[in-house]
């Protein structure tokens, strides 16, 4: 009965001890950047409207946002709908999360420090919730989407964009034919920095459609290359009139739930 | 890996002060020994106290006495007549430790676990914090390397501005930078030396602060298990605001483990365990007062305070020692209350310090990015065991820890840099605190148990604060503040230099990285003179390369003297500094913390220097171009 009662008391201060220390760990303050990943001299983050790759630290940086704000849906009708429309965003008729939250975010603040969580974004409206999940390959960022509607819906076709900066030169991977306007002294700059030539984009008006599925992205005013990839199934364009590259899918049948996925890398190219 | 040359080099850093003043001790201390608490392992902070101002008085000797009689090289002789003394020493320990192989014995048996239990407590919080980090995070080396550089080359001075320019404000003598110099010599310091000696004096380092923690938590308590639950909590935390002291190897971060240690002894004295030697207790205040003038002064304060007010309590008349504390208390008082108006503490080191006065609600996200709620939950708990003892040592360690909550929470600049002291006695009476329940734990599983949780909320707090504190200085996968291009770039300065001088051009922070591992001498580094930024910035904003070049040519350090030649160095950070705000441009917080690759634009730009007559190229990569200007 005293083996016992001691027992007893070793196990309760045992509990008391251990609640002392759980609260102590709750005290923890979570890092202030959601979760992270890299992509050559990019990195990966999610924010408010999506996610972004990105250049730390070299102070004001473009954004190549996959974000529910550009990504759509085409109905039978050929009506394009994005996910998440801009006077919903405006008026914040939506719930994001994309940040590290207790208690949870503990143990994902501790999995993120050893690369064992890539960052994810999900929103969710009153009609819809677009979950973004990311998994790295090496230097490829395969970006998964997957969207749920409360109703089921007529979708023809869907497309998962990466939006891209108005000074970057957006080309062809495999033709390096340019797709926006770019001076001769800024693809002779990238030409000598990079060790590729790119054809000047001839007509303005001249829509593009990719055969090659692979199209690259240069900022003059940043280091690295980031690449586009078709997936199988996709299709690649480039929207001049949103600045978007475009992944678009067929779909043509009434769904309560689409997935849809963007491969995108990021490399650091350029020698002296 | 570790280069097993290195960890013995760095390790010679504590041990060469250590054997030094222990072979002085022994000589002057002949016939028995007095009975010595726990092994004598609270003389260790007496003992390297004595070495090291034996090898600081060394250096004034030869640089303030001989140099001024004779034109001797300071280098020449300080390294071989402190070689000799150490070689004296180690054979005096030697001999020593032979003769008292038995109590030797002894004393390593009841220090054994301690130490192992700490050393593996410190691989694993290492390796937790080196993760993806294979170069030193500790930025500020830089500057202490090329101090030490300096003195290798045989260059000394009292004040480490009339040295180098990338000291604007002296803070202390370079005496951490003489021990570092000793334990360095005679390596050639290249970049990858340098960079290997600063990554591995961390994992020693934090070693050291694992063992003066055991050592305070369990002298106070005299529970074994209090040391080890003060160990764990003080090894697997990292205060990364200001004080950095687990993780840094820095003169206020060592002068912090030579107070913890010294304390215990001191509150040891107050238990009548110990004798404090007057000649002990002067030379430690001595050495944390020239280890730093700010950290160390508070840290010989309170050891002056502790110690002296043992000393004269036993006085007689009865009143006289509440007659001298209460002098002395109101005469600090009338003083600081005099002096606050004159004082101008922004002002301090070029206006840095006016950065680091933090808001209460950033020192209290400090302490829970360190410890969580951890602090504000066991200290209490562990005052109250600390009560109810009715030690004096308890009671004095609770006025000294309340003294120095008070100071790291004074809006006074710097006073986060404090927290390297304080934060003994906060893991100390966090253990306490635990302790304080936990005694009443008969079953060994069960505190078993506890130490394991306390492990794993330890490290989960520390891999936490880990990504926070790394969370700028990602580049191509590593959290670095320098990249391999940097070390490289370094490396072809370094050999084209021979070690003669050669000045160094370019921004601030490529310039400070550069300089502490290559020796290349900077004009100012981080601490960069405004005048010198605005000249640099014109001289670029301008677009005309001619004129940076010839800016290259013209600008100088404060220091002044022989130059070899001049290099130029621009990388990805050049042109990120160039396109910051100008308050960001000209300050010396705002730097790039970690590599920046170029881009197509700067490339142009590059190109259009390296067309400059007088300019030869000797290094380039994707992120860094050096040219040698003639």
């Amino acid at each position: 009965m005293i083996t016992l009662l001691k027992w007893a008391k070793d196990f309760l201060l045992l509990l008391l001890i251990s609640a002392f220390l759980l609260v102590g760990l709750w005290g923890v303050r979570l890092p202030f950047r959601s979760v992270f990943g890299e992509a050559g001299p990019y990195q990966l983050q999610a924010f408010e409207n999506g996610l972004a790759f990105f250049h730390y630290g070299r102070g004001v940086t473009p954004f190549w946002n996959i974000s529910p704000l550009n990504d759509y849906v085409v109905s039978e009708e050929g009506t394009r709908s994005a996910l998440l429309a801009s006077k919903i965003f405006d008026q914040k008729q939506y719930k994001a999360k994309f940040t590290l939250e207790k208690p949870e975010g503990i143990a994902e603040a501790v999995k993120a420090y050893f690369g064992r969580v890539t960052p994810w974004y999900t929103m969710e409206t009153e009609d819809l919730m677009a979950v973004y999940e990311t998994q790295k390959q090496g230097n490829d960022w395969l970006i998964q989407k997957t969207v749920t509607w409360k109703e089921p819906q007529e979708v023809a076709s869907q497309g998962i964009t990466l939006w891209y900066y108005g000074s970057d030169v957006v080309f062809d991977g495999a033709t390096l034919q340019a797709f926006t306007q770019a001076d001769s002294e800024t693809l002779d700059k990238i030409k000598a920095w990079y060790g590729f030539a790119i054809t000047p984009m001839d007509k303005e008006e001249w829509t593009p459609a990719l055969s090659s599925g692979v199209v690259k992205i240069i900022n003059p005013t940043r280091p690295g290359v980031l690449t586009v990839k078709a997936l199988p199934g996709q299709e690649l364009w480039v929207n001049r009139a949103y600045r978007l590259l475009e992944a678009v899918e067929v779909v043509n049948r009434k769904v309560t739930s689409l997935k849809s996925t963007l491969l995108v890398t990021g490399e650091e190219g350029g020698d002296i | 890996m570790i280069d097993p040359l290195v960890l013995v080099q760095v390790m010679m850093v504590y041990l060469y002060p250590l054997l030094l003043g222990r072979s002085l001790a022994l000589m002057v201390r002949k016939g028995s020994h007095p009975r010595e608490f726990m092994g004598g392992v609270l003389n260790i902070p007496g003992y390297a106290a004595v070495g090291t101002l034996v090898i600081f008085g060394l250096a004034m000797l030869i640089r303030f006495g001989l140099m001024k009689l004779v034109p001797v090289n300071f280098g020449a002789v300080f390294f071989p007549v402190s070689a000799m003394l150490i070689t004296a020493s180690i054979m005096i320990n030697l001999a020593e430790g032979w003769k008292n192989r038995k109590k030797v014995t002894k004393t390593l048996q009841k220090v054994f676990w301690p130490i192992v239990l700490t050393v593996i407590t410190a691989m694993v919080s290492y390796g937790i914090w080196t993760h993806k980090s294979p170069y030193p995070l500790n930025w500020d080396y830089n500057q202490h390397q090329q101090l030490v550089r300096l003195i290798r080359q045989g260059q000394f001075d009292y004040f480490a501005s009339n040295l180098s320019d990338t000291f604007g404000f002296n803070s202390y003598p370079p005496i951490f930078h003489l021990l570092i110099a000793l334990g360095q010599f005679p390596m050639a310091l290249n970049p990858q030396y340098v960079v290997s000696f600063w990554q591995i004096n961390g994992l020693i380092h934090l070693v050291t602060v694992g063992l003066s923690t055991y050592i305070l938590a369990y002298t106070l308590s005299r529970h074994k298990w209090v040391g080890i639950l003060a160990m764990i909590m003080g090894v697997l935390s990292f205060d990364g605001l200001v004080s950095m002291t687990s993780l840094f190897f820095l003169p206020q971060t060592l002068a912090a483990v030579l107070f913890a240690w010294f304390m215990a002894k001191i509150l040891a004295a107050y238990d009548g365990e110990v004798r404090v030697l007057g000649g002990e207790w002067l030379a430690v205040m001595a050495v944390l007062m020239l280890m730093h003038y700010m950290v160390g002064g508070l840290a010989a304060a309170v050891i002056l305070g502790t110690e002296g007010y043992r000393r004269i309590s036993a006085a007689k008349p009865r009143w006289l020692p509440g007659l001298l504390v209460g002098g002395a208390i109101v005469g600090l008082t009338i003083t600081v209350f005099l002096m606050s108006g004159n004082l101008n503490f922004a002002q301090i080191n070029q206006g840095e310090a006016k950065e680091y006065v933090a808001a209460w609600g950033e020192k209290a996200e400090a302490v829970e990015r360190t410890w969580g709620y951890l602090a504000y939950i066991l200290i209490p708990l562990g005052m109250v065991y600390a009560v109810v003892q009715k030690k004096r040592s308890y009671r004095v360690s609770l006025l000294v820890l309340f003294g120095l909550v008070l100071v790291t929470l004074s809006q006074v600049p710097y006073a986060m840099k404090v927290m390297t002291l304080t934060r003994f006695l906060i893991t100390t009476y966090m253990a306490l605190g635990i302790y304080c329940l936990g005694q009443y734990i008969g079953n060994k599983v069960i505190r078993g148990l506890v130490v394991g949780l306390t492990v794993i909320v330890s490290m989960a707090i520390l891999i936490s604060g880990s990504l926070y504190w790394k969370t700028e200085i990602r580049f191509l996968g590593l959290d670095s503040h320098i990249g391999a291009d940097d070390i490289a770039g370094a490396q072809a300065l370094f050999q084209m230099m021979e070690g003669k001088r050669y000045l160094l051009i370019s921004d601030p922070t490529t310039q400070f990285f550069l300089e502490g591992m290559s020796g290349a001498d900077s004009i100012g580094g981080q601490y960069m003179k405004a005048e010198n930024r605005q000249k640099l910035i014109a001289a670029w904003k301008n677009g005309q390369m001619s004129g940076l070049v010839g800016a290259a040519r013209e600008m100088n350090d404060g220091i002044g003297g022989e130059v070899r030649g001049r290099f130029l160095a621009i990388s990805g950070r050049t042109f990120a500094w160039l396109q910051k705000p100008e308050a960001e441009q000209m300050s010396f917080t705002h730097n790039l913390w970690a590599p920046i690759d170029l881009a197509a634009d700067d490339y142009n730009i590059v190109h259009e220097v390296a067309n400059q007559a007088g300019l030869v190229p000797i290094y380039q990569s994707k992120s860094l171009v050096i040219f040698q200007v003639n």
